[in-house]
C-alpha cells in the first residue's frame, strides 16, 4: 500500500509537507518533516482485510451467478477500488496533518476548532473507505453477474432455489468468516510502541538533532521503558528548542510526576496549562498531584475544570468519586 | 413459459439496472460522508445511538459478570472500553438502507428492508460490543486484533448478507410476479 500511496502523494502534495516513508519492520509511517505528523500503516492493514476478504467472501457465498465471471469482475474492479481507496487515505493523512500542524504550531487563531473540523472529516473518510467501498465492490459485482443470473441447484435434496440461497449464502458466509478467525487471529498487529518504530525516531533524531517532534515522540518511548532521566532530557531539549510546545510541557509534567518530583511537575503542567488553558488532560494530572500534595482545594478546582471541559471524561465514575472525595476533602 | 423465462432472465442485460444502482449508492454514500460528520448530526444521532448501544449492552454483559456503564463507557471486570461513532452503528446501517434505497423496488419491499435490516444490525452490533468487552476482560492482548481484523469484516459480511437475504425474499418475487 506504502508503494501505491507514494506516487499518489508525489502528485497531490506539495513537497515540502510530506516527503518521505520511514520503513520500519512492523509498521511503514508516512511522515511529514514540516508538521512532524506520522501515521502507522499497521492500521491499514485491517482496511485490507475488510476491503479484499469481506467482498470475496460474499461473493462466493451467493449461489447465484457463473462463479468464475463474478471472480473476475472482483479482479478487474479490486484494483480500481483499492487505488480509490489509497487516495482517500492520503486525503485523510493530509488532513490530520494539517489539523495536527494547527494544533502543534499554533497556526490558526481557531486551532482548536479547526482540528475538530478537520479531525471530523478524517473520520468519515476513514469510515467511508473501510465500509463503504468493499461493500461496494460486493454490490455492483452481484448487480451486474447475480442479479439477473438463475440460482444454481439446491446443494440438498428439498430445498428450493431461494431457501438453498439463503442456506448457500449461510453456509459460505460462515466458513468465511471462521478462516478470517483463524488466519488474522494469529496475524500480528503492529503498535505505536514497537521497538522498530521507535528506533525510526532516533534514527530521525540523528538525522535532525533539533526536531522536536522525535524528542517528544522517543521521550515517550523511553518513559514507557522506564528510562525517565533520559525522557525528561529530550522534554527539555524540545522545550529549549521551542518554548511553545504544550505537548513538550505537558510530557515533561508527566514524567516529572512519575519520577516523584511533584512540585516540578506542578511548575510543568502550569507552563502547559499557560499556553492552552483548556488543555483537560492537564488540568486532570494536576489534580492528581495536588491530591498527592494534600492540597484538595487545588485539586478539586483542577478537576472540576478538567471535567467541564472532557464531558465524556467526566461521566467515568473514577472522575466522579474523585470530585466527591475532594469536594469532602475541601469542605473540611 | 418457464424455460421462456429462464431465457429472459438470462439474456436481459443487467447494465442499465446495474449502473442505475451503484450510481444511487455512491450517491448515498457520497452523502452521508459530506453531512454525518457534522456537529450536528453527532449531537442528534451519534451520541445518542452510542449511548444506547452502551445501555443495551448493560443486560446481556451482566449475564457473564458485573458491569458499569457511564455514558458511552463501559467498564467490564477490569477492562474499559468507549463506544464511539465507529462502533455505534450507523454508518453500516446507513450503507445498508442506501443499498435498500438504490435497488429498484416497490416502497413497501423497501419498508420491509428498512424493518428488518435496522433493527437486525442494531442487534448485530451489540453483540460486536458484548463480545468485545467480554474478550477484552479476558483476553486484553488479542482484543484489538479481534476489534480490528474479525468484526469489522464480519460487519460488511453480516450487513451485505442481509441485503441479499432482503432482495431475494422481498423484491425477486415481485419482479417474477411482473414477468
Amino acid at each position: 500500500m506504502a508503494a501505491v500511496a507514494q506516487p499518489v502523494l508525489r502528485l497531490m502534495d506539495d513537497p515540502p509537507l510530506i516527503t518521505s516513508l520511514v520503513a520500519g519492520r512492523d509498521t511503514v509511517d508516512f511522515y511529514s518533516f514540516l508538521t512532524g505528523f506520522r501515521q502507522p500503516m499497521g492500521v491499514w492493514k485491517a482496511d485490507l482485510t475488510v476491503f479484499v476478504l469481506a467482498p470475496l467472501a460474499l461473493v462466493l457465498a451467493v449461489p447465484r451467478g457463473r462463479l468464475t465471471t463474478k471472480l473476475l469482475a472482483a479482479a478487474v474492479l479490486l484494483p480500481l477500488l483499492f487505488a480509490v481507496c489509497v487516495t482517500i487515505a492520503v486525503v485523510q493523512l493530509r488532513l490530520s496533518a494539517e489539523a495536527w500542524a494547527m494544533g502543534e504550531l499554533g497556526i490558526t487563531l481557531h486551532a482548536a476548532e479547526a482540528k475538530l473540523r478537520l479531525e471530523r472529516i478524517n473520520v468519515a473518510l476513514f469510515a467511508v473507505g473501510m465500509l463503504a467501498l468493499p461493500s461496494f465492490l460486493f454490490l455492483a459485482n452481484y448487480m451486474l453477474f447475480a442479479w439477473n443470473a438463475p440460482a444454481r441447484p439446491a446443494p440438498a435434496a428439498g430445498l428450493g432455489g431461494r431457501r438453498g440461497a439463503l442456506v448457500g449464502l449461510a453456509a459460505g458466509g460462515s466458513v468465511l468468516a471462521v478462516a478470517l478467525i483463524a488466519v488474522f487471529a494469529a496475524a500480528p498487529v503492529p503498535s505505536r510502541d514497537s521497538l522498530a518504530y521507535h528506533r525510526g525516531w532516533a534514527a530521525l533524531l540523528e538525522l535532525n538533532p533539533g526536531f522536536t517532534t522525535a524528542q517528544i515522540n522517543l521521550g515517550l518511548h523511553l518513559e514507557r521503558e522506564g528510562d525517565l532521566d533520559a525522557a525528561i532530557a529530550l522534554y527539555r531539549e524540545a522545550i529549549a528548542a521551542k518554548p511553545g510546545l504544550v505537548a513538550a510541557h505537558y510530557n515533561l509534567g508527566n514524567a516529572l510526576d512519575r519520577k516523584g518530583l511533584s512540585e516540578q511537575a506542578l511548575a510543568s503542567y502550569r507552563n502547559a496549562l499557560a499556553l492552552e488553558p483548556e488543555h483537560a488532560a492537564a488540568h486532570r494530572n494536576l489534580a492528581v498531584v495536588f491530591s498527592r500534595l494534600n492540597r484538595p482545594c487545588d485539586a478539586l478546582r483542577h478537576l472540576r475544570r478538567s471535567a467541564s471541559l472532557d464531558t465524556n471524561a467526566a461521566a467515568d465514575p473514577i472522575v466522579q468519586r474523585n470530585l466527591a472525595k475532594f469536594e469532602a476533602a475541601c469542605d473540611r | 413459459m418457464a424455460a421462456d423465462r429462464k431465457q429472459a432472465e438470462r439474456t436481459a442485460s443487467p447494465w442499465p439496472t446495474a449502473i442505475r444502482f451503484c450510481v444511487t449508492f455512491l450517491l448515498l454514500t457520497g452523502f452521508y460522508a459530506a453531512v454525518f460528520s457534522t456537529p450536528f448530526v453527532d449531537r442528534v444521532l451519534h451520541e445518542p445511538m452510542s449511548r444506547l448501544v452502551a445501555a443495551s449492552s448493560m443486560p446481556l454483559l451482566h449475564l457473564f459478570g458485573e458491569p458499569q456503564r457511564a455514558g458511552t463507557y463501559l467498564i467490564f471486570n477490569g477492562f474499559q472500553a468507549e463506544i464511539l461513532d465507529a462502533c455505534n452503528g450507523v454508518l453500516p446501517t446507513f450503507l445498508f438502507l442506501a443499498a435498500v434505497l438504490a435497488l429498484p423496488s416497490s416502497w413497501r419491499a423497501k419498508l420491509w428492508g428498512a424493518a428488518i435490516g435496522v433493527p437486525a444490525i442494531f442487534v448485530i452490533n451489540v453483540v460486536r460490543v458484548v463480545s468485545l468487552m467480554i474478550l477484552g476482560a479476558l483476553r486484553p492482548d488479542i482484543v484489538e486484533r479481534v476489534h480490528i481484523h474479525v468484526w469489522q469484516t464480519l460487519v460488511v459480511i453480516l450487513a451485505m448478507g442481509l441485503w441479499v437475504f432482503w432482495a431475494e425474499r422481498f423484491v425477486r418475487p415481485q419482479l417474477a410476479v411482473r414477468r
